[in-house]
């Protein structure tokens, strides 16, 4: 067993893990938002045009 | 294991207490070379602009951000790289990686997670060819300029400008898909550009490159030399400034904007070359307004397409 005092993270190194933590935090909920509205934006229109599935269109197709 | 059973301490021999660095968000933030970013980011947005055709709005801001990333990223690995430079510069030396505050490793990772990053946000939200010209521009200034070029020759920022030449072109693949003679007249101008811009910054910081051992031209060639390639490349940047309105995307009232921004540029370029005073006065005026003249240049660019004022300079001249 070492006689040396234990070794300590100091405050101020603790305080910017938290700062670094917490950005982080924030570039992931930004890239989750990005990702998203990507999708959204490159699917565009066709969203709304896409046929529900079971209606009279798509019937009308298979028969 | 939770903070407070770190901080009590206990009997925590060395190994057990890993480094958890001292950065604060910021300091990963000053690796992204902001500044720099801006200017990228506006010349990208200028190439976005007066391609034909058009983007979804959404799409054009996230090519936007790829490339913004990209170029953070790229001054990300020139810090890791360079910080045994650029401890020996005053304008550097308390940059994150030489001041301790970011170690190398964490720099490269980086650098490095946000080159893959943004190359492949760029190519699946985009398209591969605005990707593969964002992938060519980070390799371009990491490997070609900062690891070989920037030690090894006089001619480092010559051939090390392409780098931040290529954003325009970016812009114009995100629309287009391609690479274009309109595009590639956009490189050309911010590439015939950097010459006069970095030397001229090189006549006054000449003792920070020589105590830094980087071989700039005033160091390596004297700054007579320098004097002559600074007039030289400004008097071959004026026909390159007018390429955009010989090919028909950009009309008269850039060409008349050119010309007379070009008209001055070649005047600081005279003070320059004309100076014997031993001072650096007129290099400094000479670079701050290099700056101001690519922001217009391009800004006309951008104001004279966004407001639909492009009657082609070759349309007038047929009439």
């Amino acid at each position: 067993m070492s006689d040396e005092p234990p070794l300590r993270w100091t405050e101020e190194q603790l305080k910017r893990r938290r700062q670094r933590n917490l950005a982080l935090a924030w570039v992931l909920g930004g890239l989750m938002l990005l990702f998203f509205v990507v999708t959204i934006a490159k699917l565009g229109g066709n969203v709304a045009k896409r046929p529900a599935y079971g209606s009279l269109d798509v019937v009308e197709h298979i028969g | 294991m939770s903070d407070s059973s770190i901080t009590t301490g206990n009997l925590i021999g060395e190994r057990y207490m890993p480094d958890i660095g001292m950065a604060a968000p910021g300091d990963y933030f000053e690796l992204l070379k902001p500044r720099v970013m801006s200017l990228v980011v506006f010349t990208g947005l200028v190439g976005l602009v007066v391609a034909p055709g058009t983007i979804n709005l959404v799409l054009g801001l996230v090519a936007l951000l790829c490339v913004a990333i990209g170029a953070g990223a790229s001054g990300a690995l020139n810090m890791w790289y360079d910080a045994d430079i650029d401890a020996r510069m005053k304008r550097t030396a308390n940059r994150p990686v030489p001041a301790g505050r970011v170690t190398p490793r964490e720099a490269f990772g980086f650098g490095i997670t946000l080159s893959v990053g943004s190359v492949l946000t760029m190519g699946l939200a985009i398209n591969w060819v605005a990707a593969g010209l964002l992938a060519f521009t980070i390799f371009f200034y990491a490997v070609i300029y900062t690891m070989w070029l920037k030690r090894s020759t006089p001619q480092n920022i010559v051939i090390g400008g392409a780098a931040g030449a290529f954003p325009p072109m970016i812009g114009w693949a995100a629309v287009t898909g391609t690479i274009s003679p309109e595009s590639i007249a956009l490189f050309l101008i911010i590439f015939m550009w950097t010459p006069p811009h970095f030397w001229a910054l090189a006549l006054f910081s000449s003792n920070d490159y020589e105590a830094a051992g980087v071989p700039m031209l005033p160091v390596v060639a004297g700054e007579r030399s320098t004097r002559n390639q600074i007039m030289l490349y400004s008097i071959l940047l004026m026909p390159i400034t007018a390429l955009p309105a010989l090919l028909g995307f950009a009309g008269v009232i850039y060409a008349g904007v050119a010309s007379v921004l070009g008209l001055a540029f070649l005047g600081f370029a005279f003070r320059v070359w004309r100076d014997k005073t031993g001072e650096y006065k007129t290099a400094r005026q000479l670079f701050a307004y290099s700056i101001l003249y690519l922001f217009l240049i391009f800004s006309t660019l951008l104001v004279e397409q966004g407001f639909g004022l492009v009657p082609p300079l070759a349309a007038l001249i047929h009439v």
